[in-house]
């Protein structure tokens, strides 16, 4: 097969080559949760993983296999999907209403165990809130979509070590934060 | 590393909110699914979108223009590359994705001016409804579409390029003849690509008038038994 062929191929074959059902059931939980590891709130973190499939189904053309993942593909569109959600609301990470959240949440909760483990996510999401951007990202896509390491750097364009060095350091200062906090 | 505190953080989504976008996307697949039917169903539109989509494929990528260009003939600004290769590469039938507006609408919508014939055919119908596609940062076209007697379409396609270039159309070989349109050279194209057969299809009694006017791409499409050649040029000549 010659270039132009070549070329004419690989555009017309990236048109319905994603199991869309497959990935809605795979990465939806991951999606869900790298928002959530970005500090929003439940409902707005569905909301935005609903918003980011849409985005990816209307993108299903420009998806590019040989390039990526459709994982990794699926994320790049839900970080470009929250940079858009800050800049249309033109805030900062919404920390107040964590604590209203919390306040109404433990209204409705009656068992103890629920209302400290509740305290305690609350707390986490406002440390999460305050990392820098990168530390957070890192965070998100670790324990957030769960991708290893190596995804990560490849995701980043950071090293491997570097990601490794960071996010020790991260996960060493939140875990103390909450220590401190429940002190 | 004890991290167990950031695993437990992870949470498992509702169900109901997973199902929810299974099913919008499933509802878009079967809309998307309906329209590539019918479609397929269409010769004339088989033509229009393969026109279309290999049109742009050929002036995205300067490497492919550049290498097929030696084989193309150019008829009033318009590149013609004959050839029996299918140009859809056995792929299925795609469509790009379409809004309607009324006449009035699509005036607001289009960065381009519409020129439309000025006489048609009595029997034929017009579709109120304009479809308007666009190709990423491309191209815009505007489909404006009568009924026909023997209920099909005639097509009026006023496609636009956004980045300056000029079109170009795939057709088969011995598929072109010139004609002039109140002077000007415009390619008249017998036939068109069959999705099934993956060939060109002269027997597909498709009839097709490509012209520049006003700086746009304008392409009357029709079937013969429709509309023959002295009435189409006729159509074209009195578009404004």
């Amino acid at each position: 097969m010659n270039s132009n062929a070549r070329a004419k191929k690989g555009l017309f074959n990236r048109i319905d080559t994603i199991d869309w059902d497959q990935v809605v059931r795979s990465d939806f939980p991951k999606v869900f949760n790298y928002f959530r590891f970005c500090g929003l709130d439940d409902d707005i973190s569905e909301e935005m993983t609903s918003t980011t499939f849409e985005k990816a189904w209307r993108a299903r053309n420009k998806y590019n296999p040989e390039k990526s993942a459709v994982t990794t593909w699926i994320i790049t569109i839900a970080k470009h999907t929250l940079i858009d959600y800050y800049r249309t609301k033109k805030t900062e990470y919404p920390i107040d209403t964590l604590d209203e959240k919390q306040e109404s949440g433990s209204q409705t909760h009656n068992l103890e165990q629920e209302i400290l483990q509740t305290e305690i996510f609350e707390k986490l999401r406002k440390l999460l809130v305050q990392l820098p951007d990168r530390e957070r990202e890192l965070v998100a896509l670790k324990y957030g979509t769960g991708m290893t390491n190596r995804d990560i750097a490849e995701f980043t364009g950071l090293t491997e070590s570097n990601i490794g060095t960071i996010l020790h350091r991260v996960v060493s200062f939140l875990r103390k934060s909450l220590e401190v906090k429940n002190e | 590393m004890n991290d167990q505190f950031l695993r437990d953080y992870y949470k498992f989504p509702n169900q109901r909110s997973i199902r929810k976008v299974e099913e919008k996307l499933q509802l878009n697949r079967e809309k998307h699914k309906t329209n590539r039917t019918m479609l397929t169903l269409k010769p004339m539109a088989i033509v229009i979108l393969v026109i279309v989509l290999i049109s742009a494929l050929l002036l995205v990528s300067p490497v492919v223009r550049a290498q097929v260009n030696e084989w193309m003939q150019q008829i009033g600004g318009v590149f013609i590359l004959e050839t029996n290769e299918y140009p859809g590469m056995g792929s299925p039938v795609q469509t790009l994705p379409y809004e309607r507006y009324n006449l009035v609408e699509v005036e607001n919508e289009l960065p381009f001016a519409l020129g439309l014939p000025q006489w048609i055919p009595d029997e034929f119908e017009l579709v109120p409804l304009v479809k308007v596609t666009r190709f990423d940062e491309i191209a815009i076209s505007a489909y404006i579409d009568w009924k026909t007697p023997s209920d099909s379409i005639f097509s009026l396609i006023i496609q636009h390029r956004l980045d300056g270039e000029n079109w170009g159309l795939v057709v088969g070989e011995g598929s072109v003849q010139e004609h002039l349109v109140n002077g000007e050279p415009a390619a008249l194209i017998l036939g068109g690509w069959n999705a099934d057969t993956q060939m060109w299809d002269d027997n597909l009694e498709v009839i097709t008038l490509s012209w520049y006017h006003d700086g746009q791409l304008y392409t009357l499409q029709g079937i013969n038994e429709d509309v023959s050649v002295d009435k189409l040029i006729k159509i074209a000549e009195s578009i404004q």
